[in-house]
């Protein structure tokens, strides 16, 4: 017993300092609503659960659901080479890659909950697991949320053989010749096909091209440079260098503002379409984690996102830091979420019938 | 030019990297001769060591892992019969045969030179006319994709004449393997039974070591308790004896540009090239009937073509960003790692680490044939040793292997039941290599028609708009009813009945 408070007091000390220097040095812009209840929270939790004593004594699994060399992949092992952990402890990236990141996932979120297992994941990936069938239940919102980390977009692009500049010149053309441009995604039932459903029909052209779902962004890009495709819905990351080298022109972008690594293309919202879905990437625990753990990780976290080494690695990655707590990222998704759902259950309605 | 100047400074200026490219082709080489432990995992772990060193060092370090563990498959293959890395499986059914026919040292020469050949052939294309050849890559779509992979299918016939109904159980049981997941397309479970496990479909590696080296352990094992043959491997020379090279230029040339060919096409992959290599040399052959019993010529197809991928598949990583297999694959993350973006823009902003890798390309072909050369004594060594002391240790790496490769133990019950069911099926008289074939490229072809009639809204006669396409169709067609015509013939000839 004795020991058992000595050590929740101990504990209670490194909240307290952990806490202290997240808000110390948090920025004064963005963060100020996020700072507070990072605060607030260790503080509740540690009277709740005074188990969780010095969190971590040993090393954190992080299962990347995908292959060693990836985006995904990159980005974690960057956190985990500027991420300071209490107790001088580290983050060690397990790679479990399979079924779109499918299997990743499901085997972070049968993990124990115990503190040692979390996952890396795009939040939007997780929830086409659910929209679509492939996970029984709902991980997405099962899940505890750590945090959103960086954020990534879906970019509406052409090749350098249409010719075309500009969104508009591209739908007068297809608006011209129905049936005559093919459009690829990254999937067929992920939140990339939902999105370019959605913007299809915000741009009145849902019936006039041929949507074909790539084995994944590579694939989809290589189909653009080929001219196999003349328009393709793909992530920023995906065709950055493409981009660069002049061979996918980018016409458009998915979100709610503009991407940092193409500021003169035009949003979604901006036009007034009312599609503002970004690609985020974030950090999700087994369901029932420990939230002073939750707390102690994002706090991690968050302090590697300010680190300019690791922001200017993340923009080589052709992504940008946007650091988001778990509660209000949850928000977000579970909004987004919402507007997807009636698009997947007409993306399975077509899918079943057309069959 | 320019490139490989810079490549040349990059390199000889800096010791070290040369070190790491000696060092790598050891690593890999060691890593590929060890069944279970892939070229891939060989690249995949040493990803995260090269992010303390420079780009240049990394890259050669990972490129000289990926030419020693694809090279080196081919000892444990020739020596014991069990692939070291799934790219040699066609190498076992010549090299092995040779091997105990008394001539081991000579089955080793001739796999290596022809991994010589193989990767210096695609180190001078690489060379010579990478972007050049990186636009013959972008013409291919959905429908050449899905011919190509067609037209190797179709080889099952020219593979399985032995017993043709049996050739057939074995590709139909791949091909229903290869269902087994989440579909490429249109994300339905297929044959998960329920099992989340399953989604992803059974794991490539798994399955081939299940197939090809737990069912070998079983087969040997029942040799348990006889005096096990030593083996002599006799005088190396640096050259195979040109009497048994003769007949080879054939099968080499061929490997040279159907591995070149298929490297540069990302999405059709290492094993598919062997497998199609080692079939078309088979087809082509004066000799068929030597091939699976010690021939030169199939040694040659397939270990010159599983060499030529390499350089291929590097050919659209440098200039598109797009890797050609899972291992170049892991190669873009070390060049990410490094802060540097794969594509088109690296040409002409980072000519130096173009460089780097296609001079470390070629050069660690060339130190890999002398390394494997000289350290042939010590691998037959290593596997003179008692089968109770080999048979255990080559399962563990397997299981090791396995494991490391995806993290998962699921993994290794795949490796485990699938070795049990492969012996099961040898016992009844069922070849793997068709089973192989209809895994690797039965999901190929579903994917790329099914993406290729989606993208013509479900015409199917829009093909003939795909030139490419026809002709390999239209070969495959051949490929099916020339041996079954040629083979009715010949069994009227002498009086049999079919």
């Amino acid at each position: 017993m004795k020991a058992r408070s000595l050590v929740s007091l101990a504990l209670g000390l490194a909240l307290a300092a952990s806490s202290m220097t997240a808000c110390s040095s948090a920025p004064a812009s963005s963060s100020k609503a996020q700072s507070a209840p990072s605060s607030s929270a260790p503080a509740s939790s540690v009277a709740e659960t005074p188990a969780t004593t010095d969190y971590p004594k040993k090393p954190v699994q992080v299962i990347i659901p995908y292959a060693p060399g990836g985006g995904s992949d990159i980005l974690t092992r960057a956190i985990m080479k500027y991420i300071k952990l209490p107790n001088d402890q580290n983050l060690v990236a397990i790679n479990v890659e399979g079924a779109a990141g499918y299997i990743g996932c499901q085997q972070a979120a049968t993990s124990s909950n115990d503190g040692y297992t979390i996952l890396a994941h795009n939040p939007m990936d997780v929830v086409s697991y659910t929209l679509n069938g492939t996970a029984p239940d709902a991980l997405w919102s099962e899940m505890e949320m750590i945090c959103g980390v960086v954020d990534d977009f879906n970019v509406i692009s052409t090749n350098k053989q249409s010719g075309w500049k500009t969104i508009d010149e591209a739908v007068a053309y297809i608006k011209a010749h129905p049936g005559e441009v093919k459009w690829g995604t990254t999937g067929a039932q992920n939140v990339n096909y939902g999105d370019t459903l959605r913007v299809l029909e915000a741009l009145g052209i849902k019936d006039d091209v041929t949507l074909v779902p790539y084995d994944g962004g590579s694939a989809s890009k290589t189909a653009l440079m080929g001219n196999h495709i003349q328009m393709e819905t793909n992530s920023s990351s995906d065709i950055r260098s493409s981009v660069a080298s002049g061979d996918t022109i980018p016409l458009m972008v998915i979100g709610d503002r503009r991407a940092k690594a193409l500021p003169e293309i035009q949003c979604t919202q901006e036009l007034g379409y009312d599609i503002t879905t970004t690609k985020p990437r974030g950090y999700y625990a087994p369901k029932d984690t420990d939230p002073a753990v939750i707390n102690i990780l994002a706090d991690a976290i968050e302090e590697v996102t300010k680190n300019e080494e690791f922001i200017k690695s993340v923009e080589d990655l052709g992504l940008e830091v946007n650091f988001v707590r778990g509660d209000e990222m949850q928000l977000k998704v579970s909004k987004w979420a919402d507007t997807l759902y009636p698009v997947f259950e007409e993306m399975m309605g077509t899918e079943s019938s057309s069959k | 030019m320019n490139a490989i100047i810079a490549g040349f400074t990059a390199l000889f200026s800096d010791p070290i990297s040369l070190a790491l490219l000696f060092f790598g082709i050891f690593f890999g080489i060691v890593f590929g001769c060890i069944p279970g432990l892939t070229a891939t995992l060989g690249v995949a772990l040493m990803i995260p060591f090269t992010f303390t060193m420079t780009p240049i060092q990394g890259l050669t370090l990972l490129v000289a892992i990926y030419v020693g563990g694809i090279s080196g498959g081919l000892i444990t293959a020739t020596l014991i019969n069990i692939p070291g890395t799934p790219s040699s499986i066609f190498t076992c059914y010549d090299g092995y045969p040779m091997a105990k026919s008394g001539k081991p040292g000579q089955a080793l020469a001739i796999g290596v030179f022809a991994s010589l050949i193989g990767g210096t052939f695609s180190a001078v294309a690489l060379f010579a006319i990478a972007p050049q050849l990186a636009k013959v890559s972008l013409i291919f779509g959905n429908w050449e994709y899905f011919a190509v992979a067609f037209l190797g299918l179709m080889v099952v016939v020219t593979m399985s004449s032995n017993d043709f109904l049996k050739g057939l159980i074995g590709a139909l049981i791949g091909l229903i393997v290869g269902c087994i997941g989440l579909d490429a397309v249109s994300g339905v479970s297929r044959l998960t039974f329920g099992a989340w496990q399953l989604q992803s479909g059974l794991q490539s590696t798994a399955l081939m070591m299940g197939l090809f080296a737990i069912r070998e352990i079983f087969n040997q094992s029942r040799d348990l308790g006889k005096p096990k043959m030593k083996i002599h491997l006799g005088k190396i020379s640096f050259l195979p004896p040109l009497s048994e090279m003769k007949d080879c230029l054939k099968p080499l040339t061929l490997g040279c540009l159907i591995g070149t060919g298929i490297g540069i096409l990302p999405g059709i992959g290492q094993n598919a090239s062997t497998l199609i290599s080692y079939n078309q040399a088979k087809a082509m052959s004066k000799h068929p009937e030597k091939f699976g019993h010690g021939s030169a010529e199939g040694i040659c197809a397939s270990e010159v073509s599983n060499n030529a991928v390499n350089g291929g598949a590097l050919i659209p990583l440098i200039t598109l960003g797009i890797p050609g297999d899972l291992t170049t694959a892991a190669l873009i993350g070390g060049l990410m790692i490094q802060g540097l973006q794969p594509g088109p823009l690296l040409f002409t902003q980072n000519i130096d680490i173009v460089g780097t890798i296609m001079v470390s390309y070629f050069l660690a072909n060339i130190v890999m044939y002398v390394m494997e050369l000289g350290l042939m004594n010590i691998f037959v060594k290593a596997v003179n040793v008692k089968f109770s002391i080999l048979f255990p240790a080559i399962v563990m790496f397997c299981v090791l292997g396995v494991f490391a490769l995806n993290n998962r133990t699921f993994d290794i019950w795949i490796l485990i039941v699938t070795g049990i069911l492969a012996y099961i099926l040898d016992q009844l008289g069922v070849d793997m290599a068709p089973i192989i074939l209809g895994f690797i490229l039965g999901p190929l072809i579903e994917k790329y028609y099914r993406m290729g009639m989606i993208s013509e809204n479900g015409n199917f006669a829009m093909i003939l708009q795909h030139p490419i396409a026809v002709v390999c169709l239209i070969i495959s067609l051949l490929f099916v009813f020339v041996p079954l015509f040629s083979k009715k013939i010949r069994q009227k000839k002498i009086g049999l009945n079919i």
